[in-house]
């Protein structure tokens, strides 16, 4: 009975002793640290003159011996997304237009090899932030494509053009 | 025979007496006393390299706590990070001013500035209700600062030292 008794006395005091004369309460401070992000043309891509009956290749990551490389130069401190809207073809006026297939790939400068393979540039990797602490760094992209001689016989001469836009979006 | 059930009854009653004692006495000395988070400092989107600052009255961004107490002398303690921790070990900075801090009670309309740096005393009364503290402060970013998502936590301590 002893026992019992004490344990009810303990049982008692322990809700007492929670009871102090202080109370305390937290929160979350919090902020999100934007990311720094610009985007700018260095060149546009340019096949050059192109015989009919030719074919034309731009390759990212080799210097052209004709015809120019479109560049974007991207800088950025986060890993960066890129997606590209991609015309199927060339448009001049009312002609038949003409079919082209582009490719893309990352380069520290704007001319010059890539960093890892050429990809088609409607399904570009992320280009992940090298230094990774903020600091800003600046990524190339290299724009080349392919037109077939096929698609180039009986071609109604003249200059045709189209857009890529690419839109890089900070990751993070 | 006799003597065990007495004994035990006699037990019993000094035990029932002791929980009297101390189950009565203390509630009387006791101040209620609660404090309940209510609002997240929030310093939203930041530039790096710009300063963000969160003034205590701003009613969407400050933190801020309810406090229910009954009539007393108090003393409120504000633990303050020094930093936010982001990604990686990156961190942002953050500084408190001397009157990052505001006490309210609203039944009086009173409002005090305090400087959450150091511990702040108040008093209510009888009629006073709730009370709440806001807390306001600054993030000052780094001009290379990482990009992301930072974060710490904040407390407060509120001690009744006296009727």
């Amino acid at each position: 009975m002893k026992k019992i008794t004490i344990l009810a006395l303990a049982l008692a005091v322990s809700p007492l002793a929670v009871s102090a004369q202080s109370a305390a309460g937290t929160v979350d401070a919090s902020a999100t640290i934007l990311a720094y992000l610009n985007v700018q043309n260095v060149a546009n891509l340019d096949f050059g003159n192109i015989a009919a009956g030719s074919g034309a290749t731009l390759t990212p990551g080799v210097v052209p011996g004709s015809g120019t490389l479109g560049v974007l130069q991207i800088n950025h401190n986060s890993e960066v997304s890129v997606s590209v809207s991609v015309p199927a073809a060339l448009t001049m006026g009312a002609a038949p237009p003409l079919p082209v297939t582009f490719s893309c790939g990352y380069s520290l400068a704007a001319a010059g090899p890539l960093v890892g393979a050429a990809q088609a540039c409607g399904a570009m990797s992320n280009r992940a932030s090298t230094l990774n602490n903020g600091t800003t760094e600046t990524t190339y992209i290299q724009v080349g494509g392919d037109i077939l001689a096929a698609n180039t016989t009986n071609r109604v001469p003249g200059t045709y053009t189209g857009s890529l836009v690419f839109t890089v979006t900070a990751v993070y | 025979m006799r003597m065990v059930k007495g004994s035990s009854v006699r037990q019993v009653a000094v035990g029932l007496a002791t929980w009297c004692t101390l189950v009565g006495t203390p509630p009387a000395a006791l101040a209620q006393l609660s404090v309940f988070p209510v609002r997240n400092l929030t310093f939203g989107q930041v530039s790096p390299g710009v300063p963000q600052v969160v003034p205590p009255s701003d009613p969407t961004r400050r933190a801020a706590f309810d406090v229910v107490a009954a009539k007393g002398q108090y003393t409120l303690t504000v633990t303050l990070p020094a930093v936010l921790v982001g990604p990686g070990v990156a961190t942002v900075p953050l500084s408190f001013g001397g009157t990052d801090g505001l006490f309210e009670v609203p039944r009086r309309s009173k409002l005090d500035p305090f400087d959450p740096r150091v511990p702040f005393s108040f008093r209510l009364n009888q009629n006073d209700g709730n009370a709440a503290v806001y807390l306001g402060g600054t993030a000052v970013p780094a001009s290379s600062q990482r990009p992301g998502n930072y974060r710490a936590t904040l407390s407060i301590l509120i001690t009744n030292t006296g009727v």
